[in-house]
């Protein structure tokens, strides 16, 4: 008996021997690709995006947005739609879906945000910022804004993949200016007009000067007739975004409501053939006009002696109520 | 102790050697080990850490339908597994079985949130009433029928099959999570990783072929030990004597070196007094 249990033990010890002990997970190794979405991630909401655009733009019908067209962009579009139905010579925007340029976060939270830059729809025409926005873990990110780029500006250079741009808090003060007071400043210098002494702290920028143009020609002809136009501009800051660049500055990507009203005396006020189709109710002597505005706001690296200024902006108009 | 006795013993320590060897090598484990494990969560997860381990090759998950594996940052797995009942695979308890972890989840109906605990209980059903895992159930729902586990937009790679999906596990990143999930909700069945793990016998060649060697030496010792010999000793001495002639007198051939050795030194005479050439 003595000397079977002394050769099963010395089998067992054998045996023991000849197969290591299973691994033990200790490491965790890091990753790779830091940036909430990789480039295949990226490219799969685009393509599905401008697949339910392209569906939604045949049919000119808002009701086929699904998962993937929301917010700002679905209102704006439906009005493109709503005014190119009634009027033949007011096609819906070009929006491009090929990209030359794709920016991720590597947001660990959400919201989170993806946005991309298309080439030119045509040579008349500058490349579109489009904005797309997650709200959570479980939702699709859906096309929110987009804005066709300022004519000779200049999008700064970001991150790629691997390392996914820095989301940066609106009261990030790495930047000068933080990405809050930018826009606060920015939609200021929008309120009160060209002559503002903000205006010496952003770059020219051709949306502000068509609003600024707008306004006088609209605020004239208003007060021709004993009314008055006034711009009322609200920035959104629970829906803005902020990403570092690779040089140290911020791109803040904004949607602004804007809504300017109309009005005159003893009058009754006509509208264009393209607003016509906007109009809900009847116009009598007051409308206003209700704006989904997106606009890119770029503050440059501390140290480096360039102001901030939009380099993307769109002025889109979703409704007229009277 | 004589030289035979030492041989025997190395013999018979040769011989133990063999046998050890010869066990070991008949119950040496196979490098290539498949580890399953039953699964009873719609979701199974691994982590990056039991990702890492260079044992892991390929993986596969059953299910009595549809299957779906996929990747994704550590934080968007984690925040996206919150909703799901799942089978944390934490790594290896022995080569047969996973060391596991189960996270239970109470899906309610989205439709009728409510805070007060006894709704939650009366969500329940709602989410059971998802297709069921036991057979009946299968039959009666179709294949194609999805459960809705929202968005896939955080999944970076993504396989599919019906009833099994089998990924190279070589294929997937360092740092992400691998998440498998069965498509109608129902739970999965089986999981399996095939493994190649280290097996040390490199030391049982060795064992056995000294074995061999020392074995074949304590025979020949015990062999000499029974065996009278005595008599090959007297023919082989005889054959030697017999090659040596000094010993029967006879006398060496005329001219043959042993006859010149016998005569003396083989020196050439030479003239002391004789001189070379003088001029």
């Amino acid at each position: 008996m003595r000397r079977t249990v002394v050769a099963a033990t010395a089998t067992a010890l054998l045996l023991a021997g000849c197969a290591s002990a299973p691994p033990q997970a200790t490491v965790t190794p890091s990753l790779e690709a830091q940036a909430s979405l990789i480039d295949t991630q990226a490219a799969a909401v685009i393509d599905s995006t401008f697949a339910e655009l392209s569906a939604a733009d045949a049919a000119k019908d808002p009701e086929l947005f699904g998962s993937r067209v929301g917010g700002n962009a679905a209102l704006v579009r439906g009005a493109e739609y709503t005014v190119s139905a009634k009027v033949a010579e007011e096609p819906v925007s070009d929006l491009p879906s090929e990209m030359q340029g794709v920016y991720v976060s590597r947001s660990e939270s959400w919201p989170r945000m993806l946005a991309a830059v298309s080439e030119p729809p045509a040579d008349d025409l500058t490349p579109v910022v489009y904005l797309w926005v997650q709200d959570s873990v479980d939702e699709p990110y859906r096309l929110v804004a987009w804005a066709h780029m300022i004519p000779g500006a200049v999008l700064s250079a970001m991150p790629g993949e691997v390392n996914g741009a820095e989301p940066l808090l609106l009261g990030e003060d790495g930047v000068d200016p933080s990405p809050r007071k930018a826009l606060e400043d920015y939609v200021e210098y929008l309120r009160q007009g060209a002559d503002s002494e903000l205006s010496a702290n952003f770059a020219d920028d051709s949306y502000a000067q068509q609003l600024f143009s707008a306004r006088a020609v609209l605020a004239k002809a208003a007060s021709a007739t004993g009314g008055a136009y006034v711009d009322t501009i609200q920035p959104d800051f629970a829906s803005t975004f902020a990403l570092a660049t690779s040089d140290g500055g911020a791109l803040i990507f904004a949607p602004i409501d804007i809504a300017s009203s109309f009005s005159v005396k003893d009058a009754t006020l006509k509208l264009s053939a393209r607003e016509a189709p906007l109009l809900e109710g009847t116009a009598k002597d007051k409308v206003t006009y209700d704006y989904r505005d997106f606009v890119v706001l770029s503050v440059p690296p501390p140290g480096q002696d360039q102001l901030p200024g939009a380099v993307a902006a769109e002025h889109h108009l979703i409704s007229i109520t009277p | 102790m004589t030289l035979r006795t030492t041989a025997i013993i190395a013999g018979a320590l040769g011989l133990l050697m063999l046998i050890a060897g010869l066990i070991a090598q008949a119950a040496t484990p196979a490098r290539a080990v498949v580890t399953e494990a039953t699964l009873d969560t719609p979701v199974v997860v691994l982590g990056p850490e039991v990702l890492a381990l260079p044992e892991l090759q390929r993986l596969a998950v059953t299910a009595d339908g549809g299957v779906e594996a996929h990747t994704a940052r550590p934080m968007d797995a984690e925040a996206w597994l919150v909703r799901y009942s799942a089978t944390y695979i934490t790594g290896y308890a022995t080569w047969d079985e996973f060391s596991t972890r189960t996270a239970s989840r109470i899906v309610g109906d989205a439709a009728t949130p409510s805070p007060s605990p006894s709704a939650t209980a009366e969500a329940t059903p709602a989410a059971e009433a998802s297709p069921s895992p036991s057979p009946d159930a299968t039959e009666a729902v179709p294949a194609e029928e999805s459960f809705d586990y929202g968005s896939g937009d955080l999944w970076r790679h993504n396989w599919a099959g019906v009833g099994r999906v089998s990924i190279g596990l070589t294929a997937v990143s360092p740092g992400e999570y691998l998440v498998v999930n069965s498509v109608d909700g129902s739970n999965l069945d089986t999981l399996e990783i095939n493994a190649d793990r280290q097996v040390n016998d490199a030391w049982i060649s060795p064992l056995i072929w000294i074995g061999i060697a020392l074995a074949v030496l304590g025979l020949l010792a015990v062999l000499s030990a029974i065996i009278d010999v005595r008599p090959l000793q007297e023919r082989v001495e005889s054959w030697t004597t017999k090659r040596s002639r000094i010993a029967t007198g006879e006398d060496p051939k005329a001219g043959s070196r042993r006859e010149r050795r016998l005569a003396g030194s083989s020196l050439p005479d030479i003239d002391l007094d004789q001189t070379g050439d003088e001029s």
